[in-house]
């Protein structure tokens, strides 16, 4: 898979790169606008990053002439606005996504995930991790065979990670898809802390390693191994 | 002429101008018009004198009318006597008029002779035993016309003069009448932000111009006020922001200091994306607050039922209160129905309830209560048993920023932008936000959301109100 980033922030780009590297990306960076449609001109790309604030050419125009010009590829932009309308003109001049300035990494790499995954439909009736099975149907949990009761909240966010096993979840995604608060204002994470708090003690309590892991300062994972 | 009427000064002046020459046109019309008046009834009681010599004579004796103009040789008249002229005085004759100049119906008129004097006429008839005399008088008009003439080029003359003095006049007065408003304009022109709390003097005087200059000290008080809000926030905002910048700072610095192994690096790592969110929930929070004062939000307003949105709140925030045994309890009024951007209004509400949660103690009480107002509004309420809030900091408190514990203690957390948060999203619906203390300590925190329409609509749904503790 090629992302090309398109970002002036040289230190940003680099970090960027490095991320989606780790995660097995074949990643470009162009620092402008101009540099960046030569690019996409040059050679196929399956997903761009476009930040919207760029010296000479803007985000938003080149993104209306790759548009104009029928190229399919989803893209992600990037800005520092959040107003609702710049919010829709980005998305009405084709965009695909949209994250602001200061965004998780964890978030961006699930979004370029969600975005490249879009097609394949994945849809399993079971989701397990390291002897924790869930069963989607008949809404039974157990780890190593002992049945464990869940709320309905916390199937929702074991479900949740489940799904998005060995990434990094942040409280932001938490609250927007399972609490569906949008507003970054509104204070969630002490409410987010407790159910998590409680899910982890009901899962992880009394077993050989805890799966739910706290990544400071960015958020939640699940993963096979203890780190 | 634009430059001129551009000035207040200038449009009074004209204003004046215009109204001292009308009145001047009004007085000379008056002047011109009783005078000529005057001239003409004196003329006519003249000619009705000489009219009645003449008639006496010549109903006597014809032949008299010589003596009549032996004895007033001035004198102007003619006799006419069955169509035949019968007398006429050589001041007639002279005169050239012809006798059968008509006259009007009291038989008076005047007549220009071909020798380009102006007479006045007079005619009447005589009838006498057998026939008719018809006898006309004149007289020279000559000398009254000219002083009328005279009168009026003396009326007209004067109107430049007057027109001069009352510009000069009125441009005086104006000046005079306007001077107040010149000193206001120098003395607001000397309030900067560095003496914003000096005032316009105001005099002893109840007149208009002291009633501008309250008005004027009035917004400077208002701007006043606000000005210093605004240092007082600014000087908050960058306390706010400064601090988890200095941790940042010194957990790089320390972190770098000396070699650590991997979980120590990623401590530090940790710990400064820690302050990095609380940095962007900061930032994130001020937006909201400053966008709402300058942006217009997409709102997307609906009639619901508050009861619905309290209780899901409630619903939402109750592991927290949870984890603090309080006890959080719904009361609430289902079948109300007001108009709302339903997620402004549980934005404000999380942050109420989150915020009684957090001041309230260890097993205390809070009670979320939505119920009817007054004009069938909405009132919400959030009531708890915590310590409540002193009298000092009571008007304060929707503030930016605003903390009861002045040392800004971290350890409770929040921004301290939660209560202004709520106070902006309520009063984007239409509503206010007030505190009031409970006289047993605690404090209720209390929505007003207006009627809908004015209307009080009956809803169907007819779910149980009430407790629902849990």
């Amino acid at each position: 898979m090629r992302v090309l980033i398109v970002e002036d922030e040289e230190k940003l780009a680099r970090t960027l790169k490095e991320s989606l590297e780790y995660e097995q990306y074949v990643v470009d960076i162009a620092h402008t606008g101009e540099e960046g449609f030569f690019l996409v001109n040059e050679r196929h790309f399956d997903l761009i990053i476009l930040d919207i604030m760029l010296p000479g050419r803007d985000g938003i125009d080149v993104l209306r002439t790759l548009r104009k010009r029928d190229l399919r590829t989803p893209v992600v932009i990037l800005t520092a606005r959040d107003t609702i309308e710049d919010k829709v003109r980005g998305l009405d001049c084709g965009a695909d996504d949209y994250l602001v300035k200061p965004f998780a990494v964890a978030e961006l790499l699930a979004r370029v995930r969600a975005r490249l995954r879009k097609d394949r439909t994945e849809d399993p009736a079971t989701l397990n991790i390291a002897g924790l099975e869930m069963n989607l149907l008949t809404r039974a949990v157990t780890r190593d065979g002992e049945p464990i009761e869940l709320t309905a909240k916390e199937f929702e966010l074991l479900e949740y990670l489940l799904r998005r096993r060995g990434t990094v979840v942040t409280r932001e995604m938490l609250a927007r898809d399972i609490w569906k608060v949008s507003v970054r204002a509104v204070p969630l994470d002490n409410v987010i802390d407790v159910h998590m708090t409680r899910l982890r003690k009901k899962i992880d309590q009394g077993f050989s390693f805890p799966t739910i892991q706290t990544i400071r300062g960015v958020g939640f994972m699940l993963r096979e191994t203890a780190a | 002429m634009k430059v001129f009427l551009g000035s207040v000064r200038w449009r009074l002046t004209l204003w004046y101008s215009v109204s001292i020459a009308l009145i001047y046109f009004l007085f000379a019309g008056c002047v011109f018009l009783t005078f000529r008046y005057g001239c003409i009834a004196e003329s006519r009681m003249r000619l009705d004198n000489e009219l009645a010599h003449v008639t006496s004579a010549a109903s006597k004796d014809p032949k008299r009318l010589v003596s009549v103009e032996d004895e007033f040789p001035a004198s102007n008249f003619y006799v006419i006597a069955d169509q035949r002229l019968l007398y006429a005085s050589r001041g007639w004759t002279n005169s050239r008029i012809a006798p059968d100049v008509p006259v009007d119906s009291d038989g008076y008129t005047f007549a220009a002779s071909p020798t380009g004097q102006h007479y006045a006429i007079r005619k009447a008839n005589l009838r006498l035993p057998g026939h008719t005399l018809e006898i006309g008088v004149s007289e020279n008009d000559q000398q009254t016309a000219a002083n009328l003439n005279k009168l009026l080029l003396v009326l007209l003359f004067s109107v430049p003069g007057i027109l001069l003095v009352s510009l000069i006049g009125g441009y005086f007065l104006a000046g005079r009448v306007l001077s107040p408003v010149d000193d206001m304009a120098r003395k607001a022109k000397e309030i900067t932000t560095d003496n914003l709390s000096e005032r316009l003097t105001v005099g002893a005087q109840n007149d208009e111009f002291n009633d501008l200059a309250r008005v004027f000290n009035d917004t400077f008080d208002r701007l006043e006020h606000s000005f210093n809000r605004m240092k007082r926030f600014t000087a908050d905002a960058s306390h706010e922001m400064r601090t988890p910048l200095a941790v940042i700072r010194s957990l790089g610095e320390h972190a770098l200091q000396k070699p650590a192994d991997a979980a120590g690096y990623q401590d530090a790592i940790g710990s400064i994306l820690e302050e990095t969110d609380r940095l962007t929930r900061l930032l994130e929070g001020l937006l909201t607050l400053t966008r709402a004062e300058s942006e217009s939000l997409a709102l997307d307003f609906a009639e619901v039922s508050p009861s619905v949105i309290a209780l899901d709140v409630v619903n939402c925030l109750r592991v927290l209160a949870e984890e603090k045994r309080q006890t959080l309890t719904f009361q609430g009024q289902a079948d109300l129905t007001v108009r709302l951007d339903e997620s402004t209004f549980k934005q404000a509400l999380i942050n109420l309830v989150a915020n009684a949660i957090q001041y309230t103690p260890v097993g205390g009480q809070i009670i979320v209560r939505v119920r009817q107002g007054l004009a069938k509004g909405a009132l919400v309420e959030v009531d708890d048993n915590g310590p409540g809030v002193a009298a000092e900091h009571r008007n304060p408190i929707f503030e930016r920023f605003y903390r009861i514990d002045k040392d800004r203690s971290q350890t409770s957390g929040g921004s301290g932008l939660g209560l202004a948060i709520a106070r902006w999203a309520i009063g984007l619906n239409s509503g206010t936000v007030e505190f009031e203390a409970k006289p047993d300590g605690g404090s209720i925190f209390r929505i007003a959301l207006p009627a809908l329409d004015g209307r009080y609509v009956q809803s169907a749904v007819a779910a149980p109100c009430g407790s629902h503790a849990p």
